[in-house]
């Protein structure tokens, strides 16, 4: 109760502190928030690339189709002898229920298309993944010696193209790491270098502090919560803005890239990717703030 | 018994390359209760001494001892500790210019997590006994000078620290206003709380009834001079402390 009471009253004075140099605040807030900005905007065309690869079912590697007549056992013996093979890394069996399923969540809102097809028009299939080692050779090898099974109708494998697109989507997580790290090493910076201000500006009432029993940590919380105050409001103010931008721009993007999207919609940050970017744009603020105290701030 | 001790203490500080001596191997044993005058000209080591005792500053040489404790042996986590069991007043004041006389007053409470309505009695009744009104509203500093040094001296107090160390209270004061803040002191030190009063004003010796005057010289102490008021409290603690062994 006690500590929750410290932590009252420095949460307080935190905000006070703050409320003493708006513009230094605003400027700082802005500032970070621009550089969260580049970075959500980089995460939000990735986990969009990737849905859209998803949905296109470029990330399977080889897929068997099974012929209409065949046993459920005998094609679930057969996904158990694939994934046996070192190579793969797993092996997964795809009733029609489950791909009949799969096809409406993919077609979202335009799932009424769907309207009169039966389970049994889909085809029995195996899905097989295989790990980063494997070559082109071996998919090709794997291909050529399924088609000799007899239960085996068709198997598909992702061409050149595929691999590139992967290869794109992960040039774009690289992007996405840089600029991720970019972005820590600027809030940071940022946020030291005004709460570093702060306590200057604010160095009679660190001593007033010092004076009458504060710890270390009760004369530097108000300004840890300082910098956590202003990591949270650059990620709610760019996320804002990135929604904002979202919303205006995916009906276009929607239209425009109808063809690309037959597998689902553009989509923005879930509530849970908020949350962890405000938590991260608090983060850099905490650590910003804590490297300067621990610098300027004596006890 | 000494509550506060200073032995062989020398602090030196370096001032454009040059080390200038502020205390050089000063002794000096305060009893419990006391009323000690440290006087001095302007640079005699009268603010090092006390902010020595605060461990603001660390000493070259020597300890320092409150309450048989060395101060400079404490951990950083423990100073804190100690400057809660000493009040201090300055001269210019060091309060919070923009809270109200209730929320500086309030502050030592708030560092140890004292409730709400805890921090507001106890603030009140200590600035009730400052003689100053306790529903001001106004930001210190909007009041005038010996206002404000009331003020000060009822955030020393709010914690009834054991010792009250006061460094030029009244410098910034007009004659009548002086004598309102020594008149507290001595009041405080009528209540048990020891005083350490540094002052270069020669006219406080002849208005507080002290017991001890040490006079400070260019970093030495050039005289320890006790009173016959010390006697006397020293009889007094001896015979309190001689009835609660009895008891």
């Amino acid at each position: 109760m006690r500590g929750l009471r410290t932590f009252g009253y420095v949460f307080v004075r935190g905000v006070a502190g703050m409320r003493q140099s708006p513009l230094v605040q605003t400027v700082a807030v802005l500032t970070m928030a621009v550089c969260i900005l580049l970075l959500g905007t980089a995460s939000l065309l990735l986990i969009n690339a990737q849905g859209i690869v998803e949905g296109w079912g470029v990330d399977v590697p080889l897929t068997v189709y099974l012929n209409e007549e065949v046993a459920e056992e005998d094609a679930r013996a057969l996904t158990e002898r694939i994934e046996g093979l070192p190579e793969v890394t797993q092996a997964e069996f795809i009733a029609p229920e489950v791909a009949l399923e799969r096809l409406q969540e993919g077609l979202g809102s335009s799932a009424s298309v769907l309207d009169g097809v039966e389970v049994q028009m889909l085809p029995t299939s195996i899905e097989v993944y295989t790990g980063a080692a494997s070559d082109d050779e071996f998919l090709v090898a794997l291909a050529g010696r399924l088609r000799d099974v007899k239960i085996v109708e068709e198997v598909a494998t992702v061409g050149a193209w595929a691999k590139a697109l992967h290869e794109g989507i992960d040039a774009l997580k690289s992007v996405a790491i840089a600029l991720g790290l970019l972005v820590a090493f600027a809030c940071v910076a940022i946020s030291w270098s005004t709460i570093r201000l702060a306590v200057f500006a604010r160095r009679s009432e660190v001593e007033i502090l010092r004076l009458v029993g504060g710890t270390r940590r009760f004369v530097r919380a108000p300004f840890v919560i300082e910098g956590a105050i202003q990591g949270v409001l650059g990620a709610a103010f760019a996320i804002t803005l990135l929604a904002f931008a979202f919303h205006s721009l995916a009906p276009h993007l929607e239209r425009g890239l109808s063809l690309f999207l037959v597998a689902g919609a553009v989509r923005f940050f879930s509530m849970h990717e908020i949350i962890l970017a405000m938590s991260f744009g608090a983060l850099l603020g905490v650590i910003g703030a804590r490297i300067a105290v621990a610098r300027y701030v004596e006890i | 018994m000494s509550i506060l001790e200073l032995i062989d203490v020398r602090k030196t500080f370096i001032a454009h390359t040059r080390a200038q001596v502020a205390l050089d191997g000063v002794s000096v044993s305060i009893e419990r209760g006391e009323f000690a005058l440290l006087m001095g000209p302007s640079g005699a080591g009268k603010s090092t001494m006390l902010k020595l005792i605060l461990a603001l500053e660390r000493p070259d040489e020597g300890s320092i001892k409150v309450a048989d404790r060395d101060v400079h042996r404490l951990t950083a986590d423990s100073v804190p500790f100690l400057r809660r069991n000493l009040g201090a007043v300055f001269q210019d004041f060091r309060l919070l210019p923009e809270a109200t006389p209730e929320e500086n007053v309030g502050l030592p409470l708030r560092v140890v997590g004292v409730g709400n309505s805890e921090v507001r009695a106890r603030a009140r009744e200590v600035l009730l006994r400052m003689h100053l009104d306790p529903d001001l509203k106004r930001p210190v500093k909007t009041l005038s000078g010996g206002e404000q040094q009331r003020v000060a001296l009822a955030r020393a107090l709010v914690t009834d620290p054991p010792v009250l160390l006061a460094d030029e209270p009244t410098g910034n004061l007009d004659p009548d206003l002086s004598r309102d803040i020594l008149d507290h002191l001595v009041e405080i030190q009528s209540r048990g709380t020891t005083v350490l009063l540094a002052t270069h004003d020669p006219i406080v010796r002849s208005y507080v009834p002290v017991t001890r005057i040490l006079h400070l010289d260019n970093g030495h102490l050039i005289s320890d001079e006790v009173t016959p008021r010390l006697r006397a409290i020293s009889d007094q603690h001896d015979v309190a402390e001689s009835s609660a062994e009895v008891a």
